[in-house]
């Protein structure tokens, strides 16, 4: 008996085969629709937007690892692409390229990397990038190609977002059609303006059991209730700007949401709340990635708090 | 719906893939019987070196109250007591008899005399009902009969109730939730009757109107044989639950039959009920019916071997673990028990005792390289105790035991569904484990 080929170790023995640079490409994988709607709406401005926004973060992620920190690199867990894929759909896809590696360094050097990481971030990379941007080139950020869907027709021509119109008064909300909105023929962020491509990549994501549906049906929730209560028409709200892209690939972002299942659907109501109220009543047209951010600063207290239920009840006396 | 419990659980490929059926090991020429093989005080030899023993004298007493005898699976000569090692590489103080050539035959041949008597599956229902309570668990007690499940606590203690303390239900545990092992599951399906006389008897031992054997819903021959053989005298039913790890742990299976959950720290008996392995009340049936003490069981033997090797042995209680047939696969992690919550070997000397139910040979390391924690909940989800595995392993990494004790690491059964859901491959449970040793008070 050769007892040298045995190895010790402690249990379980077996794993679940499940790994985190797995459930990044299913995220990815999730992404396809909304990154095909995006081309298709916008044509080669939004390729050029995708690859700059991935090159960008996993160059400033490798830069960071192999000269600043001189660690291995971690560039193979994807989610440095991941990042840049989001950061991407949520810019304009007319946004100088200049810029858009000026967010990407943001998110990856200062969001994530500057904080130990994957894992040790407490605000989302992608969203800290795009706010960033947004609050240094407020006009550019604003400024939103009309969707010119097949390629062909690129006039050049810009404008307002549904939601900045409706926010100045220009548009009352009431008369928009529902069905452009779904299908993403209107002006905004790359990723945003097909809601039927998100919703596409939220089933798979809940097929492939790498989310769960807490947060995002819970930020549906709370952004509904706020709705009928300022008498605003929800199905508009739900559909426009970035809620539906933000609920479903940024707010469940694991390692800025809550742990438990109750603390998600808390995490996702007041994330709901928060846009809408900045929606109906903030000087921002926009409110998902500031509600986000806020519930992502929120989220450790939410732990805290918010503790799964114990199997057990408490200690009793116990006869013996 | 079927039931199981409630929160929590996990659902690993359940690796099911061993024969139903049981074989016989030949005994072996040596055995070695180390003083504690269950949960309590080490046994107490009553023989010494040199000692002639005859297969199933008793060899060691139980020296308190929780503790249990210890009898020769083989004829033979004490040869030495000393620490022998034990499949951890632990030494440990063990009874070692060795047979000779003549021994070993007349050995064989009346043990095939007795279990030739087992194989027809006719029912003696007058037994239970001829003997009183007491004598049944003295003769529990004479056997040595410990909880064979695995947690070996000795069965005369946990039927012995105290005066005034009702149960109203007898659990028998048969889920095997564990992937991999099959040794349950081939005993109800051989002996289904005398597993049913065996809960009978132990409902007679306590005075429970009311017993119910558990399984999970992979296990349909075993849930049919059992439904065949149960009695209608007697308040007896099978349930079907459905498959999820660890349903074979006691709170998860108390409250996945009877909907009550167990305060932390307490017993099932502070929800009135009693559980046993469904192997348990077959050696019950053994010891009482047959007089046999607990001197075999079975173990699967299981894992990347090939399959016609992959197989449930009845084996002597002493036989080395290494005389089991299997060709030992390259870079393997041989592990005694099953692959959740069993502990790899770093010996194959040492020998099958009262709690082995199995041995699980792996191949590989095993163990991915662990990644940052991404803070994903899936070992919040996983914990069938409502824990956060997460924070827990994380005290026991800082050693903040303090506040591991204040999140209720105590509860914590070590199931390893945390470590087997985390998709970074972080060792939660290892932290887990020195977080709860080191701040029990």
């Amino acid at each position: 008996m050769n007892t040298n080929t045995m190895i010790f170790s402690p249990s379980p023995h077996l794993h679940t085969g499940r790994t985190t640079p797995g459930a990044m490409r299913h995220v990815l994988v999730a992404l396809i629709p909304s990154v095909a709607a995006a081309l298709y709406f916008f044509g080669l401005p939004a390729l050029e937007v995708l690859l700059v926004s991935i090159a960008a973060c996993v160059a400033t992620e490798w830069l960071i690892t192999r000269y600043m920190l001189r660690r291995p690199s971690t560039i193979a867990d994807c989610s440095a692409v991941l990042t840049g894929v989001l950061l991407a759909l949520n810019l304009p896809a007319n946004l100088p390229l200049w810029m858009v590696v000026a967010g990407s360094v943001m998110a990856i050097g200062i969001a994530k990397m500057a904080f130990g990481g994957l894992g040790c971030n407490i605000f989302n990379p992608a969203l800290v990038g795009r706010v960033f941007l947004l609050i240094s080139f407020p006009v550019a950020m604003t400024s939103w190609p009309l969707p010119s869907a097949g390629f062909g027709d690129a006039d050049g021509q810009t404008g307002a977002t549904l939601l900045s119109r409706i926010s100045e008064g220009a548009v009352d909300p009431a008369t928009v059609d529902s069905l452009q909105l779904f299908l993403g023929n209107i002006g905004g962020s790359m990723g945003e303006v097909s809601a039927l491509a998100i919703l596409i990549g939220f089933v798979y994501l809940l097929t492939v059991r790498v989310i769960k549906w807490h947060i995002p049906v819970a930020i549906a929730v709370g952004l509904v209730a706020v709705d009928l209560l300022a008498g605003y028409p929800p199905v508009v709200d739900l559909l426009s700007g970035g809620l539906l892209l933000g609920a479903v690939f940024m707010a469940t972002d694991y390692v800025t949401s809550p742990m438990t299942s109750r603390g998600m659907l808390l995490y996702g109501v007041l994330i709901g709340i928060i846009t809408a109220s900045i929606r109906r009543w903030g000087a921002y047209p926009e409110g998902m990635s500031f509600a986000i951010l806020i519930m992502n600063g929120a989220t450790p207290l939410i732990n805290r708090y918010i503790r799964p239920q114990r199997f057990s009840p408490r200690r009793k006396e116990v006869p013996a | 719906m079927k039931h199981t419990f409630r929160k929590g659980g996990i659902h690993p490929d359940a690796h099911k893939t061993a024969s139903r059926r049981i074989l016989f090991q030949p005994l072996p020429l040596t055995a070695w019987l180390p003083l504690s093989q269950h949960i309590g005080a080490p046994s107490v030899p009553v023989v010494k070196k040199g000692d002639k023993v005859v297969r199933g004298q008793l060899i060691a007493e139980n020296s308190s109250f929780v503790s249990a005898g210890l009898h020769a699976p083989i004829s033979g000569t004490v040869s030495s007591i000393e620490p022998v090692v034990m499949p951890s590489g632990k030494p440990a103080q063990a009874i070692i008899i060795k047979a000779s050539d003549e021994e070993h035959a007349s050995d064989e041949a009346a043990r095939a005399a007795y279990w030739d008597t087992m194989i027809p599956n006719v029912t003696d229902r007058t037994l239970s009902e001829s003997l009183t309570s007491e004598e049944i668990v003295k003769r529990i007690l004479g056997a040595g009969i410990v909880g064979l499940g695995g947690a070996t606590f000795p069965s005369h203690v946990k039927l012995s109730l105290k005066p005034g303390i009702k149960a109203e239900i007898l659990i028998l545990n048969g889920c095997e939730c564990e992937p991999y092992l099959m040794c349950d599951d081939a005993l109800m399906c051989t002996w289904p009757a005398r597993i049913v006389e065996g809960v009978e008897l132990m409902m007679k031992a306590t005075g429970i109107p009311k017993a119910v054997i558990a399984l999970e819903d992979n296990k349909p021959e075993a849930a049919k044989a059992l439904r065949d053989a149960l009695d209608p005298a007697y308040d007896i039913s099978v349930m079907t639950l459905r498959t999820k790890y660890p349903q074979g742990g006691e709170k998860q299976l108390v409250e996945a039959v009877t909907g009550r959950r167990i305060a932390s720290g307490a017993l099932p008996l502070s929800v009135g009920a009693i559980v046993n392995n469904v192997a348990t009340a077959f050696a019950v049936w053994q010891a009482v019916a047959t007089g046999q003490p607990l001197i075999e069981r079975v173990v699967t033997v299981t894992g990347d071997i090939p399959a016609e090797q992959q197989c449930n042995y009845m084996t002597a209680i002493g036989t080395p673990l290494s005389e089991l047939p299997f060709t030992l696969p390259e870079e393997c992690r041989a592990i005694v028990g099953g692959p959740m919550m069993g502990r790899s070997a770093v010996r194959l000397d040492a020998p099958v005792m009262k709690g082995t139910s199995g041995l699980t040979l792996l191949k590989g390391k095993g163990r991915r390289q662990p990644q940052p924690c991404v803070r994903c909940g899936a070992c919040v989800d996983a914990c069938p105790m409502g824990l956060e595995p997460y924070l827990l392993s994380t005290y026991g990494r800082l050693r903040m035991f303090d506040e591991a004790r204040q999140a209720d690491v105590a509860d914590c059964l070590e199931c390893g569904a945390c470590s087997w859901s985390c998709p970074s491959s972080r060792p939660i449970l290892d932290y887990i484990r020195i977080a709860k040793q080191r701040s029990r008070k």
